[in-house]
This record gives structure tokens, sequence and C-alpha cells, in this order.
């Protein structure tokens, strides 16, 4: 319609205009993201002979076949990462949406409870949880909180096992708590975008909560629950604290080894497609059915 | 939480248990609570002891007599690098600040122009920003040293910003914002005479505030917690951030710095909880409104 009512030359100026108004981004994505990766991939193959007029020759997946027969260090942490995400990330989905679902409630302080689940993203991105983790702070910190929590009387009544299988299952639940902060907040705005008059004549029908949660709940908020998966498992590759990311910095920056460094870096990134493809692919029958 | 609902339905006709299931989802809520907070918890309370709480092993959780020492030793001992804590405060506020201001101009401005305006490319755009969005930054830290570096931009307060400003998540979260700006609004402004400027900074950026709050919060603290660019792209030891001066501070590694190194970790945590504090509401109604889905 606004086709119509515009001359050419006004269409010709607007498109301008527009260009104008995006250029900024555009060529800050190029610049500082799209050509980087597009540089990382290249550097993953091949070997750079001069770094300052970037004279390179192709080396082929020789440093692929490198990292995976020499450097032990990473191929091992590299399994226990991609081990460690197949239950954490349906874990923390899991513990958002539960959170979420306690936080939309109406009760007092619930502002301040939003608060405190969203402080991991305040800290946790950054280096002062590095800091806190490299000094052992966390580490102190839980166990000191553990001992308040479990008592010496107790752990000596439940033995050694027992004790260290609780210790360990307390552990994985705050390390998973520790990466729920902005999940959380997307299923928050997927609650409240539901319709409260859906739960009324749910209500009206005498459904249980349960029944609720299931028919009503659960289905609105499928879109996000795939987006969520999506961004947990692209977001567990950032993070100052995270060992791989550390060692990949060290073998980029101080061993100034950037090819090997660019294919540990795709190599993880191929783990992280591979994961979310999968989470598509197991997502869509939900998702589809909530759309027809 | 499935037993909570269902127990709670059950035992629901009545007065008493409905403030019964409000106990249990206090004590829920304040059980993951104790597990996300604790540590800083911990740094506050850390931040606070005096020397010889600090030196007990092992360690006391809450401190017993709270102390300023910490946060005096912080402020004028750490002279003895030459650069005052303050220093560092600033640099940290005036590399945030500009960030935010770029990010939400260049993200807003863009974001209209590609939603309302008639743009060549506008489906490949597009098509690149949700691409950008599954690839982890990490991927291009080491091209982008070499970018910064042949830009001529490292040991400068740039190099922190501008990589910064065009980033996929803000934008594509401020275009789905922009979305509902109806039509007819502009072509109204149009009408009347209205150059494309005008029109955004009179009515677009007015409609899109909430959504640009909620990406201050986000840009001010990946800015301000960014601890990876200024190692890299600084050497001046003058020009770094905060994050770096806790490191250097931390690197100290006596236990008596254990203290400050508290106390800084506990100060330069609180503009980034007062933000998001402030902005909460907006950010959790702008997610809802944004359409992200």
């Amino acid at each position: 319609m606004k086709k119509n009512l515009l001359s050419s030359a006004a269409r010709r100026r607007e498109a301008l205009t527009g260009l104008l108004f995006i250029s900024p981004w555009i060529i800050g994505v190029c610049v500082f993201f799209a050509f980087p990766i597009f540089r990382s991939l290249q550097l993953s193959f091949v070997n750079v002979i001069n770094m300052t007029d970037y004279k390179v020759e192709w080396a082929g997946i020789s440093h692929y076949k490198e990292i995976i027969q020499t450097d032990t260090w990473y191929v091992k942490h590299f399994l226990t990462k991609c081990r460690e995400m197949l239950y954490q990330v349906p874990l923390i989905n899991i513990f958002s949406i539960f959170i979420a679902i306690l936080l939309n409630r109406k009760f007092k302080g619930r502002t301040v409870f939003r608060v405190v689940f969203f402080l991991p993203v305040i800290l946790g991105s950054g280096f002062i949880m590095s800091q806190l983790v490299s000094q052992g702070v966390q580490g102190e910190a839980m166990e000191t909180a553990q001992n308040v929590l479990l008592p010496m009387e107790v752990k000596i009544f439940l033995g050694e096992k027992a004790t260290k299988f609780v210790t360990d299952f307390l552990t994985i639940i705050s390390s998973v708590l520790w990466k729920c902060g902005v999940q959380i907040i997307i299923y928050l705005s997927a609650l409240q975008s539901i319709a409260p008059s859906l739960y009324e004549a749910a209500r009206v029908d005498s459904a249980t909560e349960w029944e609720m949660f299931w028919l009503i709940t659960f289905p609105m908020m499928t879109p996000n629950i795939l987006l969520n998966l999506v961004y947990t498992v692209v977001d567990s590759f950032v993070g100052a604290d995270d060992l791989l990311f550390k060692h990949i910095q060290n073998i980029g920056f101080q061993n100034s080894q950037f090819e090997n460094a660019s294919a540990m870096s795709w190599l993880f990134f191929v783990w992280a497609i591979l994961l979310v493809g999968i989470i598509f692919v197991i997502m869509r029958p939900f998702v589809n059915k909530v759309r027809e | 939480m499935k037993v909570t609902k269902g127990l709670h339905l059950r035992l629901g006709r009545f007065h008493l248990t409905i403030s019964a299931s409000r106990v249990f989802v206090y004590l829920l809520v304040l059980l993951m609570v104790a597990f996300t907070a604790l540590p800083l918890i911990y740094v506050i309370s850390t931040a606070f002891k005096p020397l010889d709480e600090l030196l007990r092993f092992p360690p006391i959780f809450f401190v017993r007599n709270p102390t300023l020492d910490n946060f005096r030793d912080l402020l004028f001992a750490t002279s003895s690098s030459s650069v005052p804590f303050l220093r560092y405060v600033m640099n940290s506020v005036f590399v945030a600040a500009v960030t935010v201001f770029l990010t939400i101009l260049v993200s807003s401005i863009g974001a209209y122009s590609l939603v309302k305006l008639d743009l060549p490319f506008k489906g490949l755009i597009f098509n690149v920003i949700v691409a950008t969005l599954m690839f982890p930054t990490t991927l291009a830290t080491i091209p982008n040293y070499m970018v910064i570096n042949s830009l001529g931009l490292m040991n400068t307060y740039m190099s922190l910003i501008i990589p910064k400003v065009a980033g996929a998540f803000g934008f594509f979260f401020v275009k789905q914002f922009c979305d509902q700006l109806p039509d007819a609004l502009l072509e109204a402004a149009r009408l009347d005479g209205a150059s494309e400027w005008k029109i955004f900074s009179r009515i677009v950026f007015p409609f899109m505030k909430p959504a640009c709050s909620t990406l201050v919060v986000f840009t001010f603290i990946s800015s301000w917690n960014d601890s990876f660019a200024p190692l890299v792209y600084i050497t001046d030891d003058a020009m770094r951030t905060l994050p770096l001066a806790l490191q250097s501070i931390g690197s100290g590694a006596t236990l008596a710095r254990a203290g400050a190194m508290a106390a800084a970790t506990f100060l330069s945590t609180v503009p980034t909880i007062i933000i998001y504090t402030i902005m909460q509401r907006r950010v959790i109604a702008t997610m809802a409104y944004s359409g992200i889905k």
C-alpha cells in the first residue's frame, strides 16, 4: 500500500536513508564478527607463514589431527564437557522452568528473589566469578555452607559413600543453578504472556494444577523451551571460568598457535551445532503441534 | 514442583493450606537462593572481616566483628601499584557508558530501518542476524585480535568499546520489539513532512525505550564484567578496567590481601546489581512483549 503512495524517487531516498541507518551495524558485524568467524575457520585449515601480511599455506585437516592425537588434555576435557552438557542442558532448563513458575506466583519479596536468581548472570559471566573460582572462594563457600546444611553428625550417620553422594548432588545442583539466570527470565516472560483466561476456563472445568501445567503452560512455552535449549548450548561455550575456553586462549595467545586454537574452537562448535540439530529434531513435533 | 502443585490442589479448599503452600514456596525458593547467592554472601561477609578472622582455618562463613579496614586498605593502600583504585573504576564506568550508548544507538536505528524502511536485501540481512545468534563469540576472539591490531586500535579505549557495539543479540531483540510499532503512526508523520531522523528520534525511539532499557542491562553487564578484552588489548596499566584491577589485587595472594580482594569484588558487583534491580521488571516485560518465540 505504501509503495503505491510513494514515487520511485521517494522510495529510492527511503532505501538510501535505510541503508545509512543500518550501515553502522552491518559494518560492525562484518568487521568484528562475520570476518573473524570466517578467518578463524580458515585459520584452522592453514599454516601461517607470515603474520604481518597474512601469508598462509593450505594445511588440510592436519591441525585437527594434531589436536586429537597429541593434545590429550584438550581431548579429555572436551569429552568431559560434551558428557556434562548432555545432562546439564536438560537439567538447566527443567530447573529454570521450575524456578520461573515459582517466581511467577504472587508472594512478598518476589522482586528480591528475581534479582537473586539473576545474580549468577551478573557475576558468572565475568572475571569476578573466575576470580572467586580460582581463589577457591566458591569452593570454600560451598564447603562451609555444606557444613551448615550437613552437620558432622549427619555425615557420620550417613557414612562416607552416602555423604559423598549427597555432596556431589549438592555440587551439581549449585553448578546447574548458576547457569539458569537468562533462561529463568525468558521462561518468566513466557509465563506472563499466557492469557490468564485460559487458566480460569480450565479451573471452571475443574482441572488440576498438574493438568493445567501439561495442557496449558507447557504447550504454550514450547517455542521458548526450544529457544532456551539452543541458548543453553551456545552459552555453555562462553565464560571466563570455562576450562576449555581458557585452554584455547592460552594456546592461541600465549603459545601463538592461532591455527590450533581455531581448530579447537571449531571442534567444539561442531559438537554444539550437532546438539542443536538433535534438539530441533526432538522438539519439532511439539512446537508444530502448538502452531496448528 | 509437579508434586507440589498436585498436593496444593488436593488440599486447596481450606484457607490454612493456602498459606501452607505459600510457606512451601518460600522454603523452596529460599533453598535455591541459598545455592545461588552463597558465594556472593560469602564474599560480602569476607569483605567486612578483620584480619584475625581472615586468617582463621577452617574459614568461618559469617563475619563476627565487621570492620571497614578492608575498604580503607583497598582505596588508600593500593596506591603502591601507582594507579589508584578509583582510576580503574572510572575506566570501567567510561568504557561501559560509551558501549551502552553506542550499542543502543546503533541497534535501535538499525532495527528501525530494517523493520520499517524499504530496504534492499531485507531478507538476507535478517537471515544473517539469525545465523549470527548461533555462533558463540569465542570463535571470533583470535581473528578479532588481528583485526584490532591491524586497525591500530591496540591500547585504546576504542578497542574495548567498538567490537561490542554491533551485537546480534541486542539487535535481534530490539528488532522484535520494533515490529509492533504501528505503521500508521509513521505514515502520519511522513505525510506531515517529518524527516526519517526526526521520525526515529521523536516516535520510534521513545516507543522502543523499554526494549532499550533491557539492552542497557545486558550490555552494561557484559562490558563491566569483561576481563578478556582489556587483558589482551590494553597494555597501559592506567587504562585497564576493574576486572583486571581485581586480578592484580588478587595476585598479591597473601591472606591479608584476601580481605581487600573481597572488598574490591563486593564494590565492583554493586553497580550491576543496582542496575538490574531497577530495570528487572522492564526486562521481563520486554521479553514478554518482544515475542521472542
